[in-house]
């Protein structure tokens, strides 16, 4: 309630703000405020502005400044990262909403040209009306949104270019960036309603602070503010919460509509505006009281039966003997999955393969995901049972998360647990057990992507001196060493628990073993050395390095290489966080 | 000839400074001059028949039309071409651009006949070659001609020009005269200025206003025949001289109530101008003297 109430006083402050400006400036200045006009010329007025919107300095050096980011990102790392997409996911979530808020700026100065370069009294004897230019202006505001829809597209196909394994976009991957385009749109939008209400420099900046405010301030850490958020995060609700994204598209195309409808209510409004501001009104009740209310006790039912019976609502597909079941829209997903896991099992002895894989996507260990009812409702231990599958998670549907399939793949085959469970969330530890360094490097040597990956995780641990700490081979998620109480100490993922005892304070990791820092060093040398040598010692001595007593040294040993740097000790099963 | 403008009782005040003092005019077509001192009325007179600002008395009809309605004012702008005082420009935006934004704002929508139209009015100010360059790198003579340019826009019937030739150079003010006098024997151009040569070379008729009041009304020679036998040369500075000035051969011109046997010498139409102002001052200074007197 507290973000709703904050929205309403912006609004009500620009207004109030408006006219308090407006009486001040025209007892000093005289202004040619005549309403009167037509609007015949708001088609071509739009066609107009709309090439003066997308080629403003502001919003072009905002789009040129993202676009080179994003390129530095691709040619530091041309196709090596493990995930793709990444390029792609900063353009999303760092440059839409920084052009969205460079469009503030860039429709405010547009909108106020007439006033800033005293035009205004030959603009005033044409027969347009002043709410035509308005009007005209807000069209053109959407102009941006094909430019921006085309920059996607072009970071797609870059992205396609130089990782084939980047899944091609679903329509449920783009309705999220609908959310980033109308923020886009509304930021074009908020630019003119704070030129036709506050014409002065310093508006839009102000405006740019209540952009930002609103959606980090009050209520941003409720679990519903996604209302006003401008965009769907993905791993907040998700799919599992009851209001669809296209739901917060519509919801943010009716924050426009009303931005709109506030901009022209600058100029003399009839019943019509009237009539368009409270469509707006109820368009924005509806969707964000849809996506506030509470869920019914069928939709709450409904969630929890998608999460604790997968296998009735995921599509299932066999491929090379792996079975693999996604929700849908995740489809594409196994394309990107399945080299990896086929990698891994070819490295395996035929003797010692796994009868059976499966993989089956499921959410990661955080409740705090879902809407409190469903996070009440579920009975976690069916929602992440031991079940001995590979568990890609459904919150890296965005990422490809290959080298932790291929990983998991390799736990299942070692003897590791592939996944975390309800009754072991944060997993176990394996550190300085040969069989989690074996893992280790048949996931990296599985495709040339998950070698870039571990080469990846593996060069962060030297950089940032993380060979004594749990070090999960994962790129996706962010695991964050800081957590560690003291340095250097054995803290592992989830460890820190929100005194509910339910909400963990920490990223938790995917995998099911986690290792130290130096067997991720050791696994990374292994994948390195020359590959004959370690399939030959892998073959003749799988069933040693896959006991648990077998630590790391014998692995490097066997393939004649060693490692330099501190190592962590090797942990016994006896242990009780230790991988039985 | 019809009257295209008809202004009666015309009154403006801006606060408690009164602009227009019940001001009757009508104009015809063919180019009228406008003459009056800084202050006198002309700028707002100008801006009322421009629509884009309302008397606060009176009665007016512009083309036909009264602009005291909306729907009317709307009318006349189509019909219009203005030239104000003070007009900006958008730095950023070529000539061409910004012609052809005003082009838009006067309902040119169809854009190769909008485009053509721009270019033709370009060509007609002498910017057709610079058409292209950002408003920023024209000189401050060149982008009044392209203030010039918009008010040509779709031949208007009616031409309001505020000062249209400052920042003007000679050899522009000759184009600039050559244009309106292409604009065609049906429009009315009603033409601000303070260049009385532009007056004599352009105007079929010459108002001046003086404190919100037509003090002249009728042509060129007329006016100039108003100081016939008051403007005379001497040696030196005649105390009897309303105005007097040093000429370029040394002696002195005098304008003026002229002594007897005088050496009377033939009046332009700045020598009327400035005896119909400066008579026209005194009486004004004697009206506000009485004024004052009474009070």
């Amino acid at each position: 309630m507290t973000i709703t109430i904050a929205f309403v006083c912006v609004v009500a402050a620009v207004l109030a703000g408006g006219l308090l400006y407006r009486r001040w400036d025209e007892a000093r200045h005289l202004r040619f405020t005549d309403e009167a006009g037509s609007s015949a010329a708001i088609a071509a007025l739009a066609r107009f502005e709309a090439r003066k919107v997308v080629t403003h300095p502001t919003w072009l050096i905002t789009l040129g400044f993202v676009t080179l980011v994003v390129g530095v990102l691709m040619i530091m790392d041309p196709g090596n990262s493990a995930d793709a997409t990444m390029p792609a996911t900063w353009f999303a979530l760092l440059g839409l909403p920084l052009a969205g808020l460079a469009l503030v700026v860039s429709t405010h100065r547009i909108g106020c040209r007439s006033r800033r370069n005293s035009t205004d009294e030959l603009e005033a004897a044409t027969p347009t009306a002043p709410r035509t230019r308005t009007g005209a202006l807000l069209l053109a505001c959407c102009a941006a949104v094909p430019v921006l829809a085309g920059a996607i597209a072009a970071g797609l196909v870059i992205s396609q270019l130089d990782s084939p394994l980047t899944p091609s976009p679903t329509v449920e991957n783009l309705v999220p960036l609908a959310g980033f385009l109308l923020a886009g749109l509304g930021g074009a939008v908020v630019g003119v309603l704070l030129s036709r209400w506050l014409p002065f420099a310093l508006a839009p900046l102000l405006g740019i602070v209540a952009i930002i405010w609103l959606n980090n301030g009050p209520d941003h850490l409720h679990p519903r503010f996604r209302w006003l958020r401008v965009a769907v995060e993905s791993n907040v609700g998700g799919r599992f919460d009851i209001g669809p994204d296209g739901l917060l598209a519509a919801f943010i195309l009716g924050l426009v509509a009303l931005g709109s409808c506030l901009a022209l209510w600058r100029h003399r409004p009839g019943v019509r505006m009237l009539a368009a501001t409270g469509a707006a009104i109820a368009v924005l009740v509806t969707t964000g009281w849809t996506m506030t209310r509470s869920p019914s006790p069928e939709q709450v039912a409904a969630v929890v039966d998608e999460l604790e019976h997968p296998a009735a609502h995921q599509r299932c597909v066999e491929r090379a003997g792996v079975r693999y079941c996604v929700y849908p829209g995740a489809e594409s997903w196994v394309d990107a999955w399945a080299p990896g896991v086929d990698g891994v099992l070819a490295q395996i002895p035929v003797a010692e393969r796994p009868d059976r894989v499966e993989v089956t996507q499921r959410p990661v260990i955080d409740p705090r995901n879902f809407l409190k009812e469903v996070r009440t409702a579920i009975d976690p231990a069916r929602v992440w049972p031991a079940d001995g599958r590979v568990h890609p998670a459904v919150e890296f549907e965005g990422t490809v998360a290959a080298l932790e399939v291929a990983w998991q793949t390799a736990a299942l085959a070692v003897g590791l647990p592939p996944s975390p469970d309800w009754q072991h969330p944060a997993g176990c530890m394996a550190g300085g057990q040969a069989r989690l360094v074996l893992a280790d490097v048949l996931s990296a040597r599985a495709t040339a992507t998950t070698r870039r990956a571990m080469h990846e995780v593996a060069q962060s641990v030297v950089g940032d001196g993380r060979h004594l700490q749990p070090v999960p081979v994962e790129v996706s998620g962010e695991y964050d060493v800081d957590n560690a109480q003291v340095e250097g100490s054995e803290v592992r993922p989830g460890e820190r628990r929100a005194a509910d005892g339910i909400t963990h304070v920490d990223y938790l990791t995917p995998l099911g073993a986690t290792g130290w820092g130096s067997d991720v060093l050791a696994a990374q040398t292994l994948a390195d050395a020359d590959r004959a040598t370690v399939d030959a010692v892998i073959a003749d001595h799988w069933m040693e390095l896959v006991d648990a007593a077998t630590p790391t040294t014998r692995f490097l040993e066997l393939v004649g290489v060693s490692v330099s740097g501190p190592k962590g000790r090797t942990m016994s099963t006896a242990d009780p966080s230790a991988c039985r | 000839m019809t009257a295209t403008v008809r202004i009666h009782q015309l009154t403006k005040s801006f606060r408690s400074t009164k602009v227009l003092r019940g001001l009757d005019l009508d104009l015809e077509p063919g180019v009228t001059g406008l003459l009056g001192p800084n202050g006198a009325g002309k700028t707002t007179l100008l801006r009322i028949l421009a629509t884009v600002m309302a008397p606060d008395g009176g009665t007016i009809e512009v083309l036909g039309h009264d602009p005291q309605r909306e729907a009317d004012r709307v009318a006349i702008r189509r019909r219009l071409g203005y030239v104000p005082q003070e007009a900006g420009y958008h730095d950023d935006f070529s000539a061409f651009e910004f012609v052809d934004y005003l082009a838009i704002l006067k309902e040119m929508t169809d854009r190769d006949a909008r485009h053509d139209e721009v270019r033709r009015v370009l060509d007609l100010v002498g910017l057709g070659d610079v058409r292209h360059k950002k408003l920023r790198k024209l000189s401050g003579g060149m982008k009044r001609r392209v203030i010039i340019a918009q008010a040509l826009l779709g031949r208007p019937d009616l031409l309001v020009l505020d000062e249209p030739t400052v920042g003007l150079d000679p050899e522009q003010r000759l184009r600039f005269r050559e244009m309106i006098s292409s604009v065609g024997p049906a429009a009315t151009v009603l033409l601000s200025t303070h260049q009385t040569t532009d007056i004599s070379a352009l105007c079929q008729r010459v108002v001046v206003l003086h404190g919100g009041q037509v003090r002249f009304d009728g042509t060129p020679s007329d006016l100039t025949a108003t100081a016939t036998g008051s403007v005379w040369l001497s040696s030196e500075r005649d105390p009897g001289s309303q105005v007097a000035w040093v000429t370029g051969d040394g002696q002195v011109r005098n304008v003026g109530a002229a002594p007897a046997g005088a050496e009377l010498t033939e009046p332009t139409i700045e020598d009327a101008y400035l005896l119909l102002v400066g008579a026209a001052t005194d009486e004004s200074d004697a009206a506000s003297t009485g004024t004052e007197s009474a009070a």
